[in-house]
């Protein structure tokens, strides 16, 4: 049985060598690329969402490497989400292609989430089916930690593409780590690695809040690189969302770290007072809490035709004027071109960076 | 003390419904005009870009009710049944209207969740919330009726419904003509004689008959054991099932689907019909609406499809 779930963001190097450790022949689709959207985009529904499409050309390009089972995971939220793998397994079998399809259509119940690993892999007991599945959360965490700390370092390094190595040996640091000790002597090692990049700690970037839809914030294929673009612009990102606060708020992985869905109810709770599915709640509250920080501005992104996050971008509109708060609402799809995204990127720098001398202006003409 | 229903969304569902049990606490209920082409460009002017086209119009409807009311009648539904939800837009469609919307009278965004309170404490909030209102229920405290009372009419109101539903399935029969064809889809975007751009009027004035139904509960329970997983979305399901239902029927000619372009459940609805359901037994188009779409290039298609339908029989 050839394994394979479709990609999103990390998550692929914090489960495929865990489970082939554990019996389970894990064939990761390709990285997603242009050929993996056209092969979606050519196969979806036409109002389907972005991370559907390349979710469907991700499948499709496993199967043809020679794959035979898909795991998707689902549920039963008002987003989309829970109902792709009904339409995927619909229109691959309508393709020709011969393969099984795990639904796990519980993801948020621990037992149920043990149980996949457990029916997929050689683990026997109960016990050990916990452990690792709470293995491969504490990987999904670390690989985040590194990109929190990548994305601290880059607008900050001298020598320019040191924090990019230091990147890409900490996820091969991660790759090897695959019990509870190797993996905190990983991260430790890890903290040294970022350490030993020359900064320059005088240096003040513009800080820019990354909020919206939870696969296209952490999938850099589908946002066509936005983060990296922004850090190499010299620009601090910060992001609200993090696959491993979403799984946080649902396994309690991090007992110190509070439950963020929980969090941004509260901070929302002006604008928005029920979240209305996805990550609705966490883009409007989180917003509301960028801005009491200080960061300088939000970028908020979605899918075309999201339907949580249009909610919250009604909402972000409004929040915008109210605080005088720049918010750049970005949907992207398989039409959106890199030279506008570029081009929009810019000006919203430039925006930020002008609102920041005229606030530092006036403080000095005040004085 | 008047309160205003937008005439849009859940309003073709639940409207009557409303007025009714808002009367009955002794309110003056007022409901926005129809949907014409100057309300839904004042909500699209509202609006950001990607929402879908009855949302748009329903901010156009709130913007030409809100001078005129002392609070709006917006509740917040989130499950109309234990296992399903509808829509997010409508989870957060109170806020929604507030966040575009400036200048805007008080609104009653009280919960609709079936899954954790039944109808009955939902009317029961919804009068405290009036109450909280000094001037408001001065004649309406008087003869407010007990919320035992209100749910009560909404038993029969359903019970009506349903009787009247089994009786001649026939729920909308627009006028007698030769042939039949089934119209699908969610009620607000079929039922508005603006946003489903005339197609019943137009498909009238070709000698064609539209029937639309909502397929009763146990129906639809039985349509839901046919797919690989129940559909959660409430009107997502009405959708599928009435057109498995308009398939069985041996009176329909034909089946449009409409949806709006950009709606969510329904992108995947249209493609769950077209693998799951025997659509090719008839003659079976979708439409996709939104507001660039051209009087001329639904009619052409409408037309072709009718040609199909009657050339069909004439082969037969």
């Amino acid at each position: 049985m050839k394994l394979t779930v479709p990609h999103m963001g990390l998550l692929s190097n914090a489960y495929t060598k865990v489970l082939r450790e554990h019996g389970v022949d894990m064939c990761p689709p390709p990285r997603p690329s242009i050929n993996t959207m056209n092969l979606g985009v050519r196969y979806s529904p036409e109002f389907a969402c972005l991370p559907f499409k390349i979710n469907l050309g991700n499948m499709i390009e496993a199967l043809e490497g020679g794959v035979d089972t898909i795991l998707m995971p689902g549920g039963y939220g008002p987003c989309r989400f829970g109902y792709y793998g009904v339409i995927q397994e619909q229109i691959l079998r309508g393709l020709g292609y011969h393969f099984q399809m795990t639904r796990t259509d519980n993801p948020d119940s621990l037992g149920d989430m043990v149980k996949t690993i457990r029916d997929i892999s050689d683990i026997k007991s109960k016990w050990d089916g916990y452990r690792v599945f709470y293995l491969i959360l504490m990987r999904m965490a670390v690989l985040d930690s590194v990109e929190a700390m990548y994305f601290k370092m880059k607008p900050r390094e001298i020598n320019q593409g040191e924090a990019e190595r230091a990147f890409d040996e900490s996820l091969k640091i991660i790759e090897k780590a695959t019990g509870y000790m190797k993996l905190f002597n990983a991260y430790n090692k890890i903290k040294d690695i970022f350490r030993d990049v020359k900064i320059d700690r005088t240096l003040k970037p513009l800080k820019v809040g990354i909020l919206g839809e939870i696969f296209v914030v952490i999938e850099p294929f589908a946002n066509m690189d936005l983060q990296r673009k922004l850090a190499r612009m010299g620009v601090e990102v910060v992001r609200g969302v993090w696959l491993s606060d979403w799984l946080n708020d649902r396994f309690r992985f991090k007992p110190l770290k509070p439950n963020q869905n929980r969090l941004s109810r509260k901070w929302a709770s002006p604008y928005l007072k029920y979240p209305s599915g996805g990550e609705s709640i966490e883009s409007v509250g989180k917003t509301v809490k960028f801005y009491k920080e200080g960061i300088d501005g939000i970028i908020h992104i979605m899918p075309f035709t999201c339907m949580p996050e249009l909610v919250a971008s009604t909402i972000l509109h409004r929040i915008s004027t109210d605080l005088n708060y720049p918010v750049l609402s970005l949907t992207f799809d398989e039409h959106v071109s890199e030279v506008n995204l570029q081009t929009r990127l810019e000006a919203f720098i430039d925006l930020l960076e002008r609102r920041r001398k005229n606030r530092l202006a006036s403080r000095f003409n005040s004085q | 003390m008047r309160i205003g229903i937008p005439q849009g969304l859940l309003y073709f569902k639940n409207g009557r419904l409303w007025k009714r049990n808002l009367n009955a606490l002794g309110i003056e209920v007022v409901t926005s005009p129809e949907t014409t082409e100057g309300i839904l460009s004042d909500g699209i002017r509202h609006s950001v870009c990607d929402l879908c086209l009855p949302v748009k119009a329903f901010f156009g409807h709130v913007l030409a009710l809100k001078d005129n009311v002392d609070c709006l009648f917006i509740p917040r539904v989130i499950r109309v049944e234990p296992d399903a939800f509808l829509c997010p837009k409508f989870i957060g469609l109170p806020d929604m209207v507030r966040a575009a919307i400036r200048n805007l009278p008080r609104i009653i965004d009280t919960e609709f969740n079936i899954k954790e309170k039944p109808e009955a404490v939902f009317w029961q909030e919804v009068r405290r919330e009036l109450k909280g209102d000094r001037k408001m229920l001065l004649r309406g405290e008087a003869e407010a009726i007990s919320t035992n009372e209100i749910l009560r009419c909404a038993q029969n109101d359903r019970k009506r419904r349903n009787d009247k539903i089994e009786k001649d399935h026939r729920l909308q029969k627009f006028s007698e003509h030769k042939l039949t064809v089934g119209i699908a889809g969610r009620p607000y975007l079929v039922l508005d004689n603006y946003l489903n751009k005339g197609v019943v009027r137009y498909m009238n004035r070709l000698g064609v008959s539209v029937v639309y139904q909502t397929p009763e509960k146990n129906y639809i329970i039985e349509t839901m054991s046919m797919l690989p997983k129940w559909i959660y979305w409430s009107m997502g399901k009405e959708v599928v099932s009435s057109v498995r239902r308009m398939l069985e029927d041996e009176s329909i000619d034909g089946i449009i689907l409409i949806a709006n372009a950009g709606c969510g459940p329904d992108s995947f609805m249209t493609e769950l019909i077209d693998g799951t359901l025997p659509v090719h037994k008839k003659p079976y188009m979708s439409l996709s609406i939104d507001e660039h779409l051209s009087d001329a290039g639904l009619q052409t298609r409408i037309e072709a499809f009718v040609d199909m339908i009657e050339r069909k029989f004439k082969y037969n």
